[in-house]
């Protein structure tokens, strides 16, 4: 999207990543990366390891394997002092309910104080805290940083969230589904409120979803994931208009739209398989209208499909319908 | 048009209060027998109570619910027992509104005792005829809801309503806690069943999109009132009202990008 090209090494790169949950592996040898600046889009089902794959950015998960560098460091050679200056200062993630992530009795200016004083800001305070809430986009700041959560509606709190996120100026925002709780009118205002930090202050966001909707026209790049694994990959507008992996494809027509004609909606057929009964081979083909033997053997490996869009399917070329 | 005298369901100028608060303000509304009817709005608009208010679950304030002519208002105990064989709900969180402690079976099996009286081999055979009618395989009468998927159990919860042949089932948000590819599955399935059955279906809902996929009129609520109303064709197209307007600006579209 921007002119600039993008500097040689990425903020984040990430590199075949595996996450276990005990003997589950959730996360198999995902790879991806994140540009200074940029909006990436992680989508996927529930379960599909797209959350816990973000959590892993600032090694908040244990048993990992794989390589993660942020900006050139290998997080996974940290010292815990190195770590605690990484999240929150460098990392920043905000959650789906606001409500459960805020502390119901302090009062939301002191929440954000205490962010800034644990990554030791030296100005005033008082005038910091009203500045983050005003650049939030809450109206009177001055008296609102004195409200508790509970006095807030939904999206404010989340506005809060991502004040607090913004205190340290992180160069990485991790937004992980920041409007699902949310009704749609806000859920708009939410996601201009981040599109429009990400556009004056440079800082990175990775957006995590499941509504390939809120992704269309926000994102850069996107990566769409399928248990456990990346199915598709590249710049947005590349893999909404011209998907090439089966599951991109069934997604995309499975999704309601406002000025559908009638006509049935096709369905996925099946379900996501549980993580500790993974199928063989590539995991979407006991769902897959393309399937064939060798789908069912060998997990097909990602295939460039033209520029930074890739998919992981043998039969990306053919048709489906 | 539809004759008035032939409404499944109607509500009349409808008012819910909770001490200074006014839920519902005046809200009018109908359900024709057989027909798949929205409610949208945003939360605390005042949906779920006008919808608790005509399952009977919130006191009626001022105003007339009607259901297939008669008043809930003047309902005694027994009619309360027959209008509850016919009304049915859906909710939102299918993992919250099954009983953790009772297996698929078991509760389809309670409904079945307490509301139809069927003895025990009838009940066996109707539960598994319950089952394949929301696509599950009857093999699954003996998990509980924790070892059933999300979409398992809005199907579980949809043939909990269906067990007592209801001719109206409220569903509100049946979709929106599940995942993309299941939506599908169980907005189709709503739509085969109303179909089928001949159903009437009241679906609440604030994904403007899927209203548009399942339903014929809408209601548009906006702090207690109804502010729109009629075909969802039309309202789609030409909506009237600022809020109306308001919601279908913010619905995401994939094809944005698309061109």
């Amino acid at each position: 999207m921007s002119e600039t090209r993008p500097p040689m090494e990425p903020l984040v790169r990430v590199e075949d990543l595996c996450i276990d949950f005990g003997p589950v592996r959730v996360v198999d040898g995902l790879s991806f990366r994140i540009d200074a600046g940029e909006i990436v889009a992680l989508v996927g089902e529930s379960g599909c390891g797209k959350s816990v794959s973000a959590l892993a950015l600032a090694r908040l998960v244990h048993e990992l394997s794989g390589r993660i560098w942020f900006d050139g460091r290998d997080i996974l050679q940290m010292s815990g002092r190195e770590l605690c200056d990484l999240r929150g200062g460098e990392i920043a993630y905000i959650f789906q309910e606001p409500g459960s992530s805020l502390n119901p009795v302090v009062r939301v200016g002191d929440q954000i104080s205490e962010a800034l004083r644990l990554h030791c800001y030296r100005g005033n305070m008082r005038d910091e805290v009203i500045r983050l809430l005003d650049s939030v986009g809450i109206p009177e700041p001055e008296q609102r940083r004195r409200a508790f959560p509970h006095q807030m509606s939904g999206g404010q709190q989340q506005r809060v969230m991502i004040a607090m996120a913004l205190a340290c100026r992180p160069r990485l925002l991790v937004a992980d589904e920041p409007t699902t709780a949310l009704d749609v009118t806000v859920q708009v205002q939410i996601l201009d409120l981040l599109q429009k930090i990400q556009r004056e202050s440079g800082t990175a966001i990775l957006l995590i979803t499941h509504n390939l909707g809120l992704v269309a026209g926000r994102a850069d790049r996107i990566y769409v994931m399928y248990a456990g694994r990346v199915a598709e990959a590249g710049p947005v507008a590349s893999v909404l208009r011209s998907p090439r992996h089966p599951y991109t494809r069934a997604l995309l027509k499975a999704v309601p739209r406002l000025n559908s004609t009638g006509g049935r909606l096709p369905g996925i057929p099946g379900s996501v398989p549980p993580a500790d009964a993974m199928p063989p081979g590539c995991r979407f083909h006991p769902r897959c209208p393309l399937a064939d033997r060798r789908c069912a053997e060998v997990p097909p490996p990602a295939e460039t499909i033209e520029g930074e869009h890739c998919a992981a399917c043998y039969h990306w070329n053919k048709s489906d319908a | 048009m539809p004759d008035p005298e032939n409404r499944l369901l109607e509500i009349d100028a409808l008012h819910v209060r909770y001490k200074k608060i006014h839920a519902v303000d005046g809200a009018s509304m109908n359900v024709e027998p057989g027909e798949c009817v929205a409610l949208v709005g945003e939360s605390g608009c005042g949906k779920t109570s006008l919808c608790r208010a005509v399952l009977g679950l919130e006191r009626i304030s001022a105003g007339r619910v009607l259901f297939a002519g008669s008043s809930l208002n003047e309902f005694d105990a027994g009619d309360w027992k027959k209008y509850r064989n016919r009304v049915q709900m859906i909710f939102q969180d299918p993992g919250e509104s099954l009983n953790p402690r009772l297996t698929a079976g078991g509760m389809l099996s309670e409904v079945l005792k307490v509301r139809r009286g069927l003895p025990a081999p009838a009940r066996q055979a109707e539960t598994e005829r319950l089952l394949q009618t929301v696509g599950l395989d009857p093999a699954l009468a003996g998990r509980y809801p924790h070892e059933l998927s999300g979409g398992q159990k809005q199907r579980l919860g949809i043939a909990r309503a269906l067990a007592v042949n209801p001719d109206l089932i409220i569903a509100d948000e049946p979709v929106s806690a599940l995942d993309v590819s299941v939506q599908v599955q169980i907005l189709n399935l709503l739509l085969d069943i109303q179909t089928a059955r001949g159903l009437a279906l009241l679906l609440i809902a604030h994904d403007l999109a899927v209203v548009r996929y399942m339903c014929r009129r809408v209601y548009v609520m906006n702090r207690g009132q109804i502010v729109e109303s009629g075909m969802a064709a039309r309202i789609f197209s030409r909506p009237q009202h600022p809020f109306t307007r308001a919601l279908l600006d913010a619905v995401p579209d994939v094809d944005r990008c698309r061109g």
